[in-house]
């Protein structure tokens, strides 16, 4: 279970405190998939980042199965990711020099995790990417980018996935696959968050959290 | 020998050793410039990899090697070219005297035969490869100092 406690985020410049997120109250539990929907700059990603410890709050504490992450420092925050949680980034974050393969097996390698090269063509079966395994980034689509960045993700078998704008640049018949993807891995008993624009998703996701100028509505 | 000319002589060997000092640390900020720029092109790269939980040691340690294995390739590689040709010159020697033929008082040979001193050479590789790795310090500080999400938005 994650929970947010008066968490809030204030991003300061010479003229301006710009509140980013501001959130008294918010919980997320296991098995489900939630949507965080709202304009750009209501705070979705920045809320993503806060959960999966890439960003610390201002205020506040987060609370993920009972730990308080607030308090980690950055290599403990880095241990924490690494046994609790999997990211989907909006742009895919994929390595370019890397084919794809390489690019997941890297995660493995610096995880010492080599044993688990196997489940590497597992995942590229299951989401229907196998013979893209020994090309480059710059040689799939965006759908498929996107699908490796998903497997990238699942590879450490992290039981809570974020994803910042897993569909921003896909057509719509890829946004429903990949959200269809996501609602699959919930039903192992994950929880699955994704910040999107894409109101598809209130087809696939159990729950919508509303957000405008960084509070929930 | 002449007070003036021992002088002349001790006055040369201090200009050369600032030259050489001069040199050195313009060749060393350039490598370690070199490097620092590689080495930033790819916070993103290692803010992906702190993003999937690798530990921050693991990142560092991953930087230092490459910082070391940059420094001793290059050194192979400059050692290779270089001694050929010190060898080639020192067969040959380097004929400066069209350079002095209206100076009849200059009494130093003027065909110049350059060596490589091995204890010279390895001091200075030496240095080179210290000053490598506290190069790579710098991008490891930035690491472990700021908040994942910001080595994610680099560009």
């Amino acid at each position: 279970m994650i929970e947010l406690r008066n968490i809030s985020k204030i991003y300061k410049t010479a003229n301006y405190k710009i509140i980013a997120v501001s959130i008294e109250n918010l919980n997320f539990f296991y098995s489900k998939f939630y949507a965080i929907v709202g304009p750009s700059g209501s705070g979705k990603s920045t809320l993503l980042h806060l959960i999966a410890g890439l960003d610390r709050p201002d205020n506040g504490v987060i609370i993920v199965n009972n730990k308080n992450i607030t308090e980690l420092k950055n290599d403990e925050l880095s241990k924490f990711r690494n046994e609790n949680i999997g990211i989907i980034f909006q742009k895919d974050n994929l390595i370019e020099e890397l084919t794809i393969v390489e690019n997941l097996r890297i995660i493995l390698d610096l995880n010492d995790k080599s044993e688990n090269y196997k489940m590497i063509t597992t995942l590229l079966e299951d989401f229907k990417i196998l013979a893209a395994a020994d090309k480059f980034p710059n040689e799939l689509s965006g759908g498929e980018r996107q699908r490796i960045s998903i497997i990238r993700a699942l590879i450490l078998q992290p039981k809570i996935i974020i994803a910042d704008e897993p569909t921003a640049n896909l057509d719509s018949e890829n946004a429903k696959y990949i959200f269809q993807l996501l609602k699959n891995i919930v039903k192992d008993n994950s929880l699955v968050i994704a910040a999107t624009h894409d109101l598809i998703i209130k087809n696939y996701c159990d729950e919508i959290i509303n957000l405008k100028d960084g509070k929930i509505i | 020998m002449l007070p003036d000319v021992l002088k002349l002589i001790e006055l040369n060997n201090i200009a050369m050793f600032v030259v050489l000092i001069i040199f050195y640390i313009v060749i060393f900020i350039s490598a370690a410039n070199i490097l620092l720029i590689s080495l930033y092109e790819k916070l993103k790269i290692f803010g992906i990899f702190i993003a999937f939980g690798i530990s921050y040691i693991k990142v560092a340690a991953y930087i230092f090697i490459e910082a070391f294995l940059i420094g001793v390739i290059s050194i192979i590689l400059g050692f290779s070219a270089a001694y050929p040709i010190v060898k080639y010159s020192y067969y040959k020697g380097i004929d400066f005297s069209k350079f002095f033929e209206y100076n009849p008082y200059f009494m130093l040979d003027m065909i110049i035969r350059p060596e490589l001193p091995i204890n010279e050479i390895a001091q200075s590789y030496f240095l080179l490869l210290v000053i490598l790795l506290l190069a790579a310090a710098i991008p490891i500080k930035k690491l472990m100092t700021v908040n994942t999400i910001e080595l994610l938005r680099e560009p």
